[in-house]
C-alpha cells in the first residue's frame, strides 16, 4: 500500500471533470429519467411487491419482511 | 505489468488477514487484545448487546394489550443512511412532509411493470388526503458517524493502533460513504440493481486513481477490521429457522444443489482452468453459488482472500446478476414452466438477492414468494460456508503449503477468529428469536431499527477503503487469459443445468402443490 499526496492545482482539472460529469448524470439525466412514466410505473409496481432492487440480504427485502 | 498470482494469497500483507506469520507467536489472550479479528467480535458485539437491550427495555415497557408488531427500536431514528431519491440529492437527508399523491395509494400488486393494471388507480372509499410525514434520514446519518467514529476510535486505541489519525481522518472515509450512498440511492439507478457496495467501490477507485491518496488519510483505511465486524454483525441476521422456510422442496433447490455447485466450481476453477490463486477461485465460486456480494465479502474474508480479488469477484457478479435478471425471466415465460419452478430456479441461480426478487416479480407474486425464500435459504448458508471454507483454508489449503502436518493448536492459531463470532451471532440470536417470548419479533425490530444500518455503513466503508487501496494497474493482471470470466461462466452454467432440474423435480413433479412458502 502506497499512498503519496500530490499537488492538488495538478488535479483540479480533474476534479471539475468529474464533477461535471457527475452534476450532469445524477443531478440531470437521472432525475429527468425518474420523471418517466416508465420509470414511474416501475418504481411504484417494485413498491409494490415490496422489492428492493439493491437488497444485499434477505432482511433488505421489504416483500420478506412484512412490517417493514 | 505485475503478476498477481506470483505469490499465494495469504503471504500477502494486503489481503483480508492480518495475523503475524513469525516463528514466536503471540498468545490467544494477546491477540484478543489487539487482533482485529477479536476487536470485530467484540465491537460487533458490543453493537449487537447495545441494540437489543434497546428493543428489549422497549418491549418490557409496552402495555400488556399492544400486539407483537408495536415492538420499534427506539434506535431507529438515531441510525440511518441516505434516503432513495429521484428529483434531488437533497431528498436523501431531507424529505418534507407531503400529500400522498392518488397515484401513489394505488398499491394493487401487478404482473408486470409496465402493465396498465398496475398504473391505473384504485378506487378509494378515503376522501381525505393521507399526509406523509416529514423524513429526516439526516439525524440516522449524523448518528451512525458518531457511533461507528466513536466506537472504532476507541478499539483502535485499546488496540494500540493509530487512534488519533483515525479520528482524524474518518469524517472524510464517512463523507465518501455517504457520497456512495446518494449515488445509489437515486431511484433510476437503485431500481437496477446497481447496490452501494459497486459505487462505494468506484469512489474509493477514482479518489486513489484520480487523485492519489494523502498520507493522513491511511489510519482510516481498515477494510477488514470493517468487514470483519459488518460480518459478525450480519451474523445475528442469519436466522437458523429460516433454513426450514420452503420444507422439502427449499432443500432439494438450496441445501443439496448449493454446495455441489460451490464445490464442482472450485474444483473446475483449480484441475481444469488452472487458476493461479485458490482464493481467487474460491470467491468467485462462493459469489456464484451463493449469494453474490454477501457471500463473496464473508469467503473473502474466512479464505484470507485479496482486495483485488474480492472486487474482481464482486464486479463479475453484479455484471451478470444485471443480465440475468432481465434475460431469465424471458426464457422462463417462453419456456411456459409453472411459476413455482421459475422462482425457484430464478432463487437458485441469479446472485443477488434484490434481482431475484426483481425477476420473479416479473412472473408474479407466487414466484416472487419461491424465490426470495430460495435466495433466503441461499442467503443462511452464508454462514455454514464461511465456516467450512475457514476450516478448509487453515486445516487443508495453507497446511499443504507447508508440506508438513498441521497440529490443532496450528489451525487454531490460523483460523479466522471472527468467523466464530459470526457463527455465535447467529445461533445466539437464532435462539432468542424461537425461544424468547416476542423473541421473533425483538430480533426483526433490532435489525431493522438498528443493526441492518450499522452492518451495511461498515460494508460501504469497508468498499471504500478497498477502493482507496488499489490501483487500476493492480486489477488490470486478473484479467488476463480470461480465467476469472470463464470460471464464473462454466459454474454459473452448472449451477442454471442442476438448479432447473432439481427445482422442476421438487416444485414441478414431486411437490407441484403446496410450493407457495
Amino acid at each position: 500500500m502506497k499512498f503519496t499526496m500530490k499537488s492538488p492545482v495538478k488535479y483540479t482539472g480533474r476534479l471539475l471533470t468529474l464533477a461535471v460529469v457527475v452534476v450532469l448524470v445524477w443531478g440531470v439525466l437521472l432525475p429527468s429519467l425518474s420523471r418517466s412514466e416508465t420509470i414511474r410505473n416501475r418504481n411504484r409496481w417494485l413498491d409494490a411487491n415490496g422489492v428492493d432492487p439493491a437488497a444485499m440480504f434477505y432482511t433488505d427485502l421489504p416483500c420478506l419482511t412484512a412490517d417493514d | 505489468m505485475p503478476n498477481p498470482y506470483q505469490s499465494e494469497s495469504h503471504d500477502s500483507p494486503e489481503n483480508l488477514s492480518s495475523e503475524p506469520n513469525q516463528d514466536k507467536r503471540p498468545s490467544t489472550l494477546s491477540l484478543m487484545k489487539t487482533s482485529e479479528d477479536w476487536w470485530a467480535i467484540w465491537c460487533a458485539g458490543f453493537l449487537l448487546m447495545v441494540c437489543f437491550v434497546a428493543v428489549w427495555w422497549t418491549a418490557s415497557g409496552r402495555p400488556g394489550g399492544e400486539t407483537e408488531t408495536a415492538i420499534t427500536s427506539p434506535l431507529k431514528p438515531y441510525l440511518g443512511k441516505p434516503a432513495v431519491w429521484s428529483e434531488s440529492p437533497l431528498e436523501a437527508f431531507y424529505q418534507p412532509a407531503r400529500v400522498l399523491e392518488e397515484e401513489e395509494s394505488a398499491s394493487e400488486v401487478s404482473p408486470e411493470p409496465n402493465s396498465t393494471e398496475g398504473s391505473a388507480p384504485v378506487e378509494s372509499d378515503a376522501a381525505e388526503p393521507e399526509l406523509i410525514p416529514a423524513k429526516t434520514p439526516f439525524i440516522g446519518v449524523i448518528g451512525a458517524f458518531v457511533l461507528l467514529g466513536g466506537l472504532f476510535t476507541v478499539a483502535m486505541k485499546l488496540r494500540g493502533e493509530n487512534a488519533s489519525g483515525f479520528l482524524k481522518a474518518f469524517p472524510v472515509l464517512f463523507l465518501l460513504g455517504v457520497l456512495s450512498y446518494v449515488l445509489a440511492g437515486q431511484s433510476v439507478i437503485k431500481s437496477y440493481n446497481l447496490e452501494y457496495a459497486l459505487w462505494a467501490l468506484l469512489v474509493g477507485l477514482i479518489v486513489s486513481n484520480v487523485f492519489s491518496v494523502p498520507d493522513w488519510l491511511r489510519p482510516v483505511v481498515q477494510t477488514e477490521f470493517f468487514i470483519k465486524t459488518g460480518l459478525v454483525l450480519l451474523g445475528a441476521e442469519v436466522l437458523l429457522s429460516r433454513l426450514l422456510a420452503l420444507g422439502i422442496p427449499g432443500i432439494g433447490v438450496a441445501w443439496v444443489v448449493t454446495p455441489i455447485v460451490l464445490v464442482s466450481t472450485y474444483v473446475f476453477g483449480q484441475r481444469v482452468l488452472k487458476l493461479p490463486s485458490r482464493s481467487l477461485n474460491m470467491v468467485i465460486s462462493a459469489d456464484m453459488s451463493v449469494c453474490g456480494v454477501s457471500a463473496a465479502i464473508a469467503t473473502a474474508a474466512a479464505c484470507k482472500a485479496k482486495k483485488e480479488e474480492l472486487s474482481l469477484a464482486i464486479g463479475l457478479s453484479l455484471s451478470f446478476t444485471v443480465v440475468m435478471m432481465v434475460l431469465l425471466p424471458m426464457v422462463i415465460t417462453i419456456l411456459g414452466l409453472p411459476t413455482a419452478v421459475g422462482g425457484a430456479w430464478l432463487g437458485g441461480t441469479i446472485d443477488a438477492t434484490g434481482a431475484v426478487a426483481v425477476a420473479g416479480a416479473t412472473l408474479g407474486k407466487e414466484a416472487l414468494e419461491v424465490a426470495a425464500t430460495v435466495k433466503m435459504i441461499q442467503n443462511v448458508l452464508i454462514g455454514v460456508t464461511a465456516f467450512c471454507v475457514a476450516v478448509y483454508w487453515t486445516s487443508v489449503v495453507e497446511a499443504g503449503k507447508g508440506k508438513q502436518s498441521v497440529g490443532l493448536g496450528e489451525v487454531w492459531y490460523r483460523f479466522p477468529k471472527f468467523v466464530l463470532g459470526f457463527v455465535a451471532a447467529s445461533l445466539v440470536f437464532s435462539f432468542l428469536h424461537g425461544v424468547l417470548a416476542d423473541g421473533d419479533v425483538m430480533v426483526e425490530a433490532m435489525y431493522k431499527g438498528s443493526t441492518k444500518t450499522l452492518r451495511g455503513w461498515l460494508f460501504c466503508l469497508a468498499f471504500v477503503s478497498i477502493g482507496l487501496d488499489t490501483r487500476f494497474r493492480e486489477l488490470l493482471p486478473y484479467f488476463r487469459g480470461g480465467k476469472p470470466m470463464l470460471l464464473y461462466v462454466c459454474g454459473q452454467s452448472l449451477n442454471l443445468l442442476l438448479t432447473f432440474l432439481m427445482a422442476y423435480l421438487m416444485f414441478g413433479v414431486l411437490f407441484p402443490s403446496g410450493a407457495t412458502p
